[in-house]
């Protein structure tokens, strides 16, 4: 029986037709799309996470499809696969930040009671950022090498004010499915359908850092101050939790990221290394905005406390 | 009946400019006040109209009282941190200084015979320095390449034209100060300003010709980061790997690794520790001397718009020199183990030329020491 024929069977659909071979298939309940899991761990922490944030009603998700016999994965010949809902038309968070902040403040209280993965907060020393600049080719155009070397400084700065926030206790953090950005909204029926990534479970607030600064770099400080408040409505988060946020944003992940790609590029392709520094200084503005805007948030929730 | 001949419009300016937190001075290394003037020419007057930049490096001092600074901060003081390109350490740790200072002086053009002989000097400046963030500042300076007119003696004058005489007198030097509207806690204000020498009235009311002063926003600073539209950041994926698909838009396999930096740092070889700036400003890995580096920074020109161009940052920080239009002073302080001979190969001189300048007996400097170093005089201004 071919891959296809066996996807019916198992999945009880009577039409189905590749789209993409292997990949998304046609079938007479929409276009689902197939994906293939290498690591059974992996996939087994992602049915537990999709399952137990689906059980709190925020929001539609990509769910494992059960198959006839109520599996949520399937075993062929090629390993593990799952089978999912397509939905590509994208959401739009202006006028519905509650719906957002619901799947976010979710997500984290999920996280907060997902145990048993092997996954670290990531982390980032002023050694790293220093390597990264040492990893650099001696003839890297002496240009980008002098902004580098002048953004490295301020670099270390934001580190070292990162460093300052009181720390959560590892074992306090959240572990989730990683936010890869707004584009993880989808809207179906005119409803909220939230797209998980499914890649490794990651502990802390980094992603979710990055996403709520795309969101301030999308909506505006006034949008993300909405945005902020649904989240906070919901009582999930505390202080601590918002400080280990703003820890992540501060640290200088793109400068890092920056001076890998421009190792990558080579010292032969000067113009790829301007485009990637102005990439960069782009993201770092995304950064100082919402850093200032979220501080100022969180220092305003304390004046509120206060009085 | 009038009487003609070249002049200069001379007057001091005595400015005080504070550093932002964080750029405390524990001394100054060099000082360089520049202008960046442009001169216009309209039908009936002519405007001198710029900035004269203040530039200079200074050792940062330390942070005095940081903790306590730290805890009376406000939470969003605490974090903020700096744009790049507000970025002011150089690559040897030193701080850089910036600071702006608008120049705007309206002569009326029958004032002027000839536009090419119009230059604006810095004849000499100084400094103190009262506190540790502020720097204040003296300078003279001078237009040349006027035309005096002074009238005969007053037997002829009538009270109407005397009236006109004080109108135009009045007219004649309209200096706009632009108030920096950077930073809060960034000021300067506008203290000392002299009438032209040659139209100081031998007799009274020297104060009396005071020059128009108002602010207007100086768009010099305008950040950058204001730029950023709304709308187009719906859709701009900004972190984590970027090239990583998501699932249900295609079948991937599972074994991404998005923590790489975390890996990076576990995996950390044993090496011994190395001073940051050591490693960070390692001159034979870079080739690169950083002393020309730093007199070759330039801010980005005014009001250029963000998104006008891809590569704005890279030009912004790497912008040369275009072209000096007007003289300029600077002033190097010596530093320990510095001789004269290391500051004249420092600026591309001879050592007598630098001792002639500084009137100096002997090769001999001490640290602390100001040195004033000659630079070139170039072309006039362009109308």
């Amino acid at each position: 029986m071919g891959e296809l024929e066996h996807l019916k069977a198992a999945y009880g659909f009577t039409k189905g037709d590749w789209i993409v071979p292997g990949e998304k298939l046609n079938t007479e309940r929409g276009i689902k799309v197939v994906r293939r899991w290498a690591n059974t761990q992996l996939m087994n922490w992602h049915i537990q996470w999709r399952e137990s944030v689906d059980n709190r009603g925020l929001c539609l998700i990509n769910r494992m499809i059960r198959t006839a016999d109520g599996d949520m994965a399937l075993l062929d010949t090629k390993g593990w696969l799952t089978l999912h809902d397509e939905v590509t038309s994208l959401f739009s968070y202006e006028n519905r930040e509650r719906d957002a902040a619901a799947l976010v403040a979710g997500a984290a209280a999920v996280g907060m009671k997902m145990k048993g993965t092997d996954a670290k907060r990531p982390v980032m020393t002023e050694k790293c950022l220093l390597d990264a600049v040492k990893k650099l080719p001696s003839d890297t155009d002496p240009v980008v090498m002098s902004i580098i070397k002048k953004t490295l400084t301020e670099a270390v700065a934001r580190l070292g004010k990162a460093e300052t926030l009181p720390a959560m206790a590892e074992e306090d953090l959240p572990v989730m499915d990683p936010f890869t950005g707004l584009a993880q909204g989808r809207e179906v029926y005119g409803q909220l359908f939230w797209t998980f990534s499914g890649r490794e479970p990651e502990k802390g607030f980094r992603s979710m850092a990055g996403f709520l600064k795309e969101y301030s770099g999308a909506a505006g400080k006034k949008g993300l101050i909405v945005f902020l408040d649904e989240i906070d409505s919901f009582e999930v988060l505390s202080e601590e939790h918002y400080l280990e946020i703003l820890r992540e944003a501060l640290v200088p992940w793109e400068f890092i990221r920056t001076a890998d790609k421009i190792e990558k590029a080579g010292a032969k392709n000067p113009e790829k290394a301007y485009l990637l520094l102005e990439e960069m200084y782009k993201e770092w503005e995304q950064s100082r905005s919402f850093v200032l805007a979220f501080s100022e948030w969180v220092d305003g929730k304390r004046e509120k406390v206060a009085n | 009946m009038a009487n003609e001949q070249a002049s200069t419009l001379s007057f001091s300016i005595q400015e005080a400019v504070w550093l932002n937190r964080g750029q405390e001075i524990d001394s100054v290394m060099s000082l360089e006040l520049e202008p960046e003037i442009a001169i216009e020419e309209a039908e009936e007057h002519v405007t001198v109209k710029g900035n004269l930049v203040l530039t200079g490096e200074y050792r940062p001092g330390k942070e005095v009282d940081a903790t306590q600074q730290q805890r009376n901060a406000s939470l969003s003081e605490q974090v903020s941190f700096r744009s790049i390109d507000e970025v002011r350490i150089s690559e040897e740790g030193h701080g850089e200084i910036r600071h702006p200072f608008p120049i705007d002086v309206t002569i009326p053009r029958s004032r002027i015979s000839n536009l090419d002989e119009v230059y604006v000097n810095v004849e000499s400046f100084d400094y103190d320095l009262p506190g540790n963030g502020c720097i204040e500042l003296q300078a003279d300076l001078a237009i040349t390449g006027m035309r005096g007119e002074f009238n005969a003696p007053a037997n002829e004058d009538s009270e109407e034209n005397r009236d006109e005489e004080e109108e135009e007198e009045e007219e004649y030097v309209e200096k706009v100060v632009t108030e920096d509207d950077l930073d809060g806690d960034r000021t300067f204000h506008f203290e000392g300003f002299r009438p032209p020498e040659w139209q100081q009235p031998p007799q009274q009311e020297a104060e009396e010709v005071e020059p128009a002063v108002r602010s207007e926003p100086a768009a010099e600073e305008q950040k950058i980061s204001n730029g950023t539209s709304e709308k187009q950041a719906w859709q701009s994926p900004s972190y984590e790997q970027q090239e990583e698909q998501q699932e249900p838009l295609s079948a991937v396999s599972g074994n991404e690794q998005p923590h790489a930096y975390d890996q990076a740092s576990s995996e950390e070889e044993e090496e011994p520790a190395e001073d940051l700036y050591a490693m960070r400003y390692e001159e034979e890995t870079f080739g690169q001397e950083e002393e020309e580096e730093y007199e070759e920074y330039e801010e980005p020109a005014e009001e250029q718009p963000r998104d006008e161009n891809a590569l704005y940052l890279t030009k912004v920080l790497a912008n040369n020199d275009e072209g000096e239009e007007f003289s300029r002073l600077r002033m190097c302080i010596v530093q320990a183990g510095e001789s004269i001979e290391t500051i004249a190969n420092r600026y591309k001189l001879q050592v007598s030329h630098l001792m002639r300048t500084n009137n100096l007996n002997e090769e001999r400097v001490e640290e602390g020491q100001i040195l004033y170093i000659p630079t070139r005089k170039t072309s006039s201004a362009s109308s």
